[in-house]
């Protein structure tokens, strides 16, 4: 579904992204991991044509993302880490604007339901500028998910949102990649990767450290085996402190 | 933290703030299409600089200190009484959210938080007076150097005039009716200064219903000036204005005493105050950073319907099938028409109409009358299409700070820009249109033609079939622009302002200019030679084909504008112009 080839972003002479390939199948939920900096956000752009790439490939449910753009576009859902929306638009016309740009036929009754399960419904008529930052956050999610892409592009999803919201937010994801969406998750909540997702990449400075399901990344080193996430995550990216520091 | 540490930190703040903005415009200015903005600019302030330095010319204003030293302190006085009045005062308070976050919590005390923001706002005041005179030196009989002290005296004292206003305003907020108790001497002043203003004016009615002229009414306006309750109340205003209309250096010298106590009294007076005002000054910080984000963005009406709770419809309903281009269109005019509103139309509309009906009344001649009725709006119209794209922003200009959700669109880039540019381009169509059609109607009703004559309603069509082509290309000269110079544009994260960007505004309005007189000029050659062929044959009939040639050029125009501008955009990676966080 998501398939990336040697994908390299370059800045003059700084790299941000080099050399990345990987695939992610229908139904599977990557988590994409990195310390700062080390080129998550850069390749989510790059993978969503934000940005142009500056080599490689990257195919969306089997469309070049640069030489079909638009079926590659009308595929795929992205939300950033901190969503922008038209501050002129009530909740309701977002979904609306949604519905005309993907085609979505029968978009009142999904929107219904999308605004009934992320309880929005009583802020149907609301500017974004008057919802709180998790509404905000449920805005950005109705929106993605109301054409009901192939391919889910996450950046830091849970931010802003309450104990309930985060938990409805996780079933969500699980139910979104059991219809068969392939779900792309950045984030830096390590438990949160741990428990959702079934396949991580991670990545430091640029390049691939590891890739593969998450009982498997470490298998490398005999050291990690048995290991938590957060524990091969440091060890990996060579973050980890001695202990006691923080 | 003592007073001593903080003002190191302060020092520390202005320093390094200035240094990374130059530092910044320098790093800009290595990329040869920002140098060319940075050597514009310097160009313009050398021009500036010349024209008021170099030999004078004269004043084009002989009167204007006489006039000035009669009337100005009668003006500051009424808007004194209305800062008073409307407590709009508390926005000298503003602490950007920043300072908010940083200084309201920081172990500083309020006074010393206070006088940073007093030396703070120099940084908005003596530019200001740099910019008054240059503009007023010329017309002022007082020396370069005088002229700016002056503006830059009257700048404070009414900056710290505003402040202890605001901080009044705060103190009744926070303490009631014991805060108004507490500063009462003030407030009553200035209940006598507008009931003294009240009493020396309130002959001036009888004076307008019998003046025969201006003159005659302005020499009653100068005698209520004279008037013992104006001259006390107006004291300290014309304290305030002498030095700028002194007539030499003496004589500056001699008024700036007064002016400067009366400075220093307003700082005392601040100092005193005894107010809580943090929350006052982060609540119109937010404020301010919400009103310049909303003129920013070009929905300053819109922020005032959503506080109001009256969000107006969209114009029209948004289908959910159909061409996907379409919901940017509409998102675009729903933006636009949410910061206008009927009841606004519908006043502008009276006041046309009612302006003409008095010009009937007062004009021996109802023919002039009606021409000029129907000059005003026309050049109001014309007007409206020159810098109408300067200021309706409802297009690609606001989108860039949401290029994430943009670009991420399953629409093409051609597609995106035609679609952003019809949005603001259908509304400066809206308002253009609206100013002609009052034109038009104050025209026909005014007996300015025969209802047998054609002719003007042949204008009118041919004007009405071609506002929307040269509005979509005076819209997409300006969208295209932001695309081919991402980095001029004014939207998008938080640009340091410096003397590039200066530069880059004045050679954007010159292309924008040129490119409208050449986009204007093939339309125009080939309808004038399409009428000119064909009126030996049609006479005035011509103007038909002619119009329909013109048509069809613009068309062209706004097509090739779409597929070039459409490719710029597909190729334009937002990262490398620092157009993405």
């Amino acid at each position: 579904m998501i398939r990336v080839q040697k994908l390299t972003k370059r800045y003059g002479d700084f790299t941000a992204v080099d050399d990345l390939s990987f695939e992610a199948e229908p139904g599977v939920i990557l988590g994409l991991l990195g310390p700062n900096g080390a080129g998550k956000t850069t390749t989510l752009r790059c993978v969503t044509g934000i940005i142009p790439p500056t080599s490689g490939s990257v195919h969306i449910a089997g469309h070049d993302l640069r030489k079909e753009p638009v079926a590659a576009k009308r595929e795929l859902a992205f939300i950033p880490d901190d969503p922008q929306f038209f501050e002129h638009l009530t909740v309701t016309e977002h979904l609306e604007f949604i519905a005309r740009l993907y085609g979505v036929e029968d978009a009142a009754e999904r929107g219904a339901g999308l605004l009934e399960r992320l309880e929005l419904e009583d802020k149907r008529g609301q500017l974004p500028s008057q919802l709180s930052r998790g509404m905000r956050q449920k805005l950005a999610i109705a929106c993605a998910l109301l054409h009901s892409p192939k391919v889910l592009l996450l950046d830091e999803p849970l931010t802003g949102l309450d104990p309930r919201g985060m938990r409805r937010m996780k079933a969500t994801l699980k139910a979104e990649a059991e219809a068969g969406a392939t779900i792309v998750l950045s984030s830096h909540l390590l438990g949160l990767v741990e428990e959702l997702a079934s396949c991580v990449l991670i990545l430091a400075d640029g390049r691939l450290v590891s890739f593969g399901p998450i009982e498997e990344i470490g298998a490398h080193r005999p050291e990690l085996e048995g290991q938590g996430l957060e524990e091969i995550f440091l060890a990996l990216t060579g973050t980890a402190e001695p202990d006691g520091e923080i | 933290m003592s007073a001593r540490g903080a003002w190191a930190a302060f020092r520390y703040l202005w320093l390094r703030s200035a240094t990374n903005r130059v530092k910044t415009s320098m790093a800009r200015a290595r990329d040869p299409k920002y140098a060319l903005g940075l050597g514009a600019g310097l160009a313009y302030l050398g021009w500036m600089a010349w024209m008021t330095l170099g030999p004078p010319a004269g004043s084009a204003l002989p009167d204007l200190p006489s006039a000035g030293a009669t009337f100005a302190p009668l003006l500051l006085a009424v808007l004194a009484l209305g800062w008073w009045a409307s407590g709009r005062t508390h926005m000298a308070l503003a602490f950007t959210r920043p300072e908010a976050q940083f200084l309201f919590q920081a172990p500083i005390d309020r006074e010393t938080l206070l006088r940073y923001k007093l030396v703070r706002s120099q940084g908005s005041i003596l530019p200001l007076a740099i910019l008054f005179t240059l503009v007023a030196h010329r017309a002022l009989p007082a020396p370069l150097l005088a002229t700016f002290l002056s503006i830059w005296l009257l700048s404070t004292t009414v900056h710290l005039h505003q402040v202890a206003a605001g901080l009044i305003r705060a103190s009744w907020s926070s303490q009631g009716r014991a805060g108004l108790r507490h500063h009462w001497m003030p407030i009553v002043a200035m209940v006598a200064a507008a009931l003294a203003l009240a009493w020396a004016f309130q002959p001036l009615g009888v004076a307008y219903e019998t003046a025969e002229d201006m003159g005659e009414f302005l020499a009653s306006v100068r005698l209520a000036l004279d008037r013992p309750g104006a001259v006390a109340a107006l004291l300290p205003f014309r304290v305030a204005l002498g030095p700028i209309f002194a007539a030499d250096v003496s004589d500056w010298l001699f008024r700036m005493v007064p002016g400067v106590g009366l400075m220093a009294a307003h700082y005392i007076w601040i100092v005193r105050i005894d107010s809580a005002f943090e929350e006052a000054a982060a609540a119109a910080g937010v404020e301010l950073h919400e009103m310049t984000t909303a003129f920013k963005e070009g929905r300053l009406g819109l922020l005032h319907a959503a506080k109001n709770k009256r969000l107006p419809r969209p114009w029209f309903r948004l289908a959910s099938t159909g061409h996907p281009a379409v919901a940017i269109t509409w998102k675009g005019f729903t933006s636009f028409s949410r910061s206008v509103s009927l009841s606004q139309g519908a006043f502008f509309t009276g006041i046309f109409f009612a302006s003409w009906l008095a010009l009937r009344v007062l004009a021996s001649d109802p023919h002039a009358a009606a021409v000029t009725a129907t000059v005003l709006p026309a050049i109001l119209g014309a007007m409206a299409l020159l810098l109408g794209p300067i200021f309706l922003r409802n297009d690609l200009r606001t989108d860039l700070a949401r290029l994430e959700i943009i670009r991420t669109l399953p629409l093409s880039g051609g597609e995106i820009f035609a679609a952003e540019v019809c949005g603001s381009a259908a509304s400066l169509t809206v308002v253009t249109a609206f100013f002609g059609v009052i034109a038009f109607a104050i025209f026909q009703l005014g007996g300015l033609t025969t209802p047998t004559d054609w002719r003007p309603w042949a204008a009118l069509a041919s004007a009405a079939v071609l506002l929307p082509p040269i509005s979509f290309i005076a819209m997409g000269i300006q969208n295209g622009l932001v695309v081919v110079f991402p980095g001029w544009a004014e939207y998008g994260p938080t640009k340091a302002p410096g003397i590039d960007q200066m530069g880059e505004m004045l050679i954007s309005i010159l292309i924008t200019s040129v490119l409208m007189a050449l986009a204007m000029l093939v339309p125009a050659m080939c309808g004038g030679a399409v009428a000119f062929r064909l009126f030996g044959y049609l006479g005035s009939w011509a103007a038909a084909p002619a119009a329909l040639v013109a048509l069809l050029v613009l068309i062209g125009e706004c097509v090739l504008m779409m597929v070039l501008l459409g490719e710029a955009f597909d190729e334009l990676d937002p990262s490398q112009e620092g157009l993405l966080n």
